[in-house]
C-alpha cells in the first residue's frame, strides 16, 4: 500500500507529502488536483510545484490546515458573517508568535493558495496591531518612516478635527 | 554567520534578536496587493482609519474616497437612491465635496451609535394629528412629514420642529392609500377617487375617477421613462394611470372615459385588493380572494397567478433583484415565489396568526403578524435568523427599518432593535405614554411614529441627531 499522500514541492525545492483533505483547504490546489485528475495513489505521480511559497511558510500553512482539518468555516459568498466574525483563539495565538516577515509572507501565501480562512485571519491580526494606536505608534510598530512635510501632516490633521469627538 | 552567533553571549544575543525582529518588520499596506491592503483596513473602525491617515504619504492615500464609498455600502449606511445622486456629485470635485463619503460615513455611524446606545435619549416632539382619527398612512423626508387619516385629512409636518405646515382637504371620506414622489401626493380614499396634490401649494391638481369601491393600496413605478400610479381597491381590480406632470397644475376631474391619465384596469382578482407592490413593468397584487397575481404592463396581461395560499392576502414584496416574490396571508405562512416559473418555492410557517406586513433589506426579509412577533429571514435561503417578541401579546400594527436599526409598534407599546447585531433589543417599551401605534417610519436621523395617546391622534418625532453635525 502507498502512503496515499499528495506530493507538493515549494519554491526551494523541498517536496512536502500531504493528505487530500489538508490539500484541498486550498481552493487553488483543490481545483488543480481536479483538473490534473490527480491519483496519489499513483507513486510515480509527479509533485505540484507551487513556485510562490516557500518550505518553511508553507509547513505554517500545513499546520494551520492540520489544525483546521474539521473546522466548518462560513460560507466565502457570505462577506458579512465572513468580516463580523472575530479571529479564531487558535488562530490568534498562531499567528501572534510569528514575526511580521512570516505574517506577511503566510498573508501572501493564503491569498495565493485561495484559503480565504487563514486569509481573512492574517488580515484581521494585522488590522489589530493598527487599532486603536496613534501614528506614531503603528509608524514604529511596522517601522514605517514618516514622509509627510510638517505642512502635510498639519493640512491632514485639520481635515480630520471635525471628526474627532469632542 | 551562524557559527559566529553560536559564540556570542546571552545579552549580545539579545541585542542581536532585537536587530532582526526590527529589520523583519513589514510596512504591510504598503508592500500587499492593494486589494489586502483594503481587506486589512476595513477591519477597523473610524477612529483607527483617521490615524491611519496620519502615518504615511502611502498609507493616507488608500483610505480615499472610493475606500469611505465602499465602507458606506458594506454598512448599510447610505441609500440606493443617496448613491445614484452622487453619482452626479462626480462631476464637480471642489474642496465641497472632497471628503463627502468620508464626512457621510462618520456622520452615519455616530448616528448609529446613538440609535444603538440605550442612554441616549432622542429629542422627542409630540404634536397634534388627525383628531381622534386613525392615521393610515405616513411617510417622509428631510423636508416634510406627510400623513393621511381616517379624517378626510392630509396633513403635512416640518419634521424639525412638527410645525404643521398644511392640511389637504377634499377627500369626501377616509385616506387609506398615500405616497408621495418629488412634488407630488397621490391619494387613495374610501371615496372611491384617486387624487393628485401638489406639495407646495397644497392644492389638489387632479381627480381620478373609476374605481367602485375603496382604494386599499397604490404603488408608483417607472418605465420607459414614465411614471405610472397602480390602485388596488375593494371594488377586486387594480387601476393603472399616468402620473401627471408636475408642472401641470390646472385642476382636472376626470371620469375614465375622459381621462387622458387612464392607462388600463387590471381585472381577475375575485376579493378585495390588499396589496400592491412592483418594479418598472411588473406589478405584484395580493387579494383577500387568496391568489397573487403578477401583471406585467408591458403588455398588459398577466403573467401568473400564484395559488396555495388559503386565506386573505395581506402584504407582498417584489424581490426584483432575485425575481421573486414574497407574500404573507390571513393563513399565518409566508410563501416565496419563483417568477420565472410561478411556482411555489418556500412556505415559512413559524408565525402562528395572520402575518400582516413585510420588509426587505439588504440583509434581512422582515416579518410581523397577530402572533406579537417579528421574524427576520435570510433572503437569499429564507432560514429564520431571529424572532423578536412584543411582551403584550398584541398584533404587531406597523414596522419600519433604515437597514441598521429596526422600529416597531402594537397596542400600547413601540420597540427599537438593533438589526446589525441580529435584532438586539435596545429600548422597550420606548414612549410609554402611548396608546396604539398606528405607523412608523424612520430613517438614518429620525423616527416618525403615528399615535393613538389618550384617544387623540398625535404624530411622535423621535430625533436621533444629537450633536451629530
Amino acid at each position: 500500500m502507498s502512503s496515499q499522500l499528495i506530493k507538493i514541492t515549494t519554491s526551494d525545492e523541498e517536496t512536502f507529502k500531504v493528505e487530500r483533505s489538508i490539500v484541498e483547504r486550498s481552493v487553488l490546489l483543490k481545483h488543480l488536483l481536479s483538473d490534473l485528475e490527480y491519483d496519489e495513489t499513483d507513486e510515480d505521480a509527479e509533485p505540484i510545484p507551487l513556485p510562490n511559497v516557500r518550505a518553511s511558510v508553507f509547513k505554517k500553512v500545513l499546520e494551520w490546515a492540520e489544525h483546521h482539518k474539521n473546522t466548518n468555516f462560513p460560507d466565502d459568498e457570505d462577506e458579512d458573517a465572513r468580516k463580523s466574525a472575530p479571529i479564531d483563539e487558535w488562530d490568534r495565538e498562531f499567528l501572534k508568535v510569528v514575526d511580521q516577515e512570516m505574517l506577511y509572507e503566510i498573508i501572501l501565501a493564503a491569498n495565493y493558495l485561495n484559503i480565504r480562512p487563514l486569509l481573512d485571519a492574517g488580515c484581521k491580526t494585522v488590522a489589530e496591531m493598527i487599532r486603536g494606536k496613534s501614528a506614531e505608534e503603528i509608524r514604529r510598530t511596522f517601522n514605517i518612516v514618516n514622509d509627510f512635510s510638517p505642512e502635510e501632516e498639519a493640512a491632514i490633521k485639520r481635515e480630520n478635527e471635525w471628526a474627532e469627538d469632542r | 554567520a551562524f557559527k559566529l552567533l553560536s559564540k556570542l553571549n546571552r545579552s549580545t544575543l539579545s541585542d542581536f534578536n532585537n536587530l532582526i525582529n526590527k529589520s523583519l518588520k513589514r510596512d504591510f499596506l504598503t508592500n500587499l496587493p492593494i486589494e489586502l491592503s483594503i481587506n486589512i483596513l476595513e477591519n477597523l473602525d473610524y477612529k483607527s482609519l483617521l490615524n491611519v491617515t496620519k502615518v504615511s504619504k502611502k498609507w493616507n492615500s488608500l483610505i480615499d474616497e472610493n475606500f469611505w464609498k465602499n465602507l458606506l455600502i458594506r454598512d448599510n449606511f447610505i441609500t440606493n437612491d443617496e448613491l445614484l445622486s452622487t453619482l452626479n456629485l462626480n462631476h464637480d470635485i471642489n474642496n465641497n465635496s472632497q471628503f463627502f463619503f468620508k464626512k457621510l460615513y462618520i456622520k452615519r455611524f455616530k448616528l448609529y451609535s446613538n440609535w444603538i446606545n440605550p442612554n441616549f435619549q432622542p429629542k422627542r416632539i409630540s404634536v397634534r394629528g388627525h383628531g381622534q382619527n386613525v392615521v393610515t398612512c405616513l411617510q417622509f423626508d428631510d423636508n416634510k412629514i406627510i400623513t393621511g387619516a381616517d379624517d378626510k385629512m392630509i396633513n403635512i409636518y416640518n419634521p424639525n420642529n412638527g410645525e404643521l405646515l398644511k392640511i389637504l382637504q377634499g377627500h369626501e371620506g377616509g385616506v387609506w392609500a398615500l405616497k408621495y414622489i418629488g412634488n407630488q401626493i397621490i391619494s387613495g380614499s374610501t371615496d372611491r377617487t384617486v387624487r393628485i396634490w401638489n406639495i407646495n401649494t397644497g392644492k389638489c391638481t387632479h381627480i381620478f375617477r373609476g374605481h367602485t369601491s375603496t382604494i386599499r393600496c397604490m404603488e408608483i413605478v417607472e418605465f420607459n421613462n414614465e411614471k405610472l400610479i397602480v390602485t388596488g381597491s375593494r371594488d377586486n381590480t387594480l387601476h393603472v394611470w399616468k402620473l401627471p406632470n408636475e408642472q401641470d397644475d390646472e385642476f382636472y376631474d376626470l371620469n375614465v372615459e375622459n381621462n387622458p391619465f387612464f392607462v388600463t384596469v387590471l381585472k381577475g382578482h375575485t376579493g378585495s385588493v390588499r396589496s400592491v407592490t412592483g418594479f418598472k413593468n411588473i406589478i405584484i397584487s395580493g387579494s383577500y380572494d387568496h391568489t397573487i397575481r403578477v401583471w406585467d404592463l408591458n403588455t398588459l396581461t398577466i403573467k401568473f397567478i400564484l395559488k396555495g395560499h388559503t386565506d386573505r392576502i395581506y402584504s407582498t414584496i417584489y424581490d426584483h433583484n432575485r425575481n421573486k416574490c414574497i407574500s404573507a396571508s390571513m393563513d399565518s405562512s409566508i410563501r416565496v415565489w419563483d417568477l420565472k416559473t410561478g411556482e411555489c418555492l418556500n412556505i415559512l410557517k413559524n408565525h402562528t396568526s395572520l402575518v400582516g406586513l413585510l420588509g426587505l433589506s439588504n440583509k434581512y426579509l422582515i416579518s410581523a403578524a397577530a402572533d406579537g412577533t417579528l421574524r427576520g429571514w435570510n433572503p437569499k435561503i429564507y432560514t429564520n435568523e431571529f424572532t423578536l417578541h412584543h411582551d403584550n401579546h398584541s398584533a404587531i400594527t406597523t414596522f419600519d427599518s433604515n437597514s441598521n436599526v429596526l422600529v416597531s409598534g402594537s397596542e400600547g407599546q413601540f420597540n427599537i432593535y438593533d438589526l446589525k447585531n441580529k435584532g438586539e433589543l435596545i429600548k422597550f417599551n420606548f414612549l410609554n405614554d402611548i396608546g396604539q401605534v398606528w405607523s412608523t417610519k424612520c430613517n438614518f436621523n429620525k423616527c416618525i411614529i403615528a399615535v393613538e395617546k389618550n384617544q387623540q391622534s398625535y404624530i411622535e418625532i423621535l430625533d436621533f441627531t444629537g450633536n451629530v453635525e
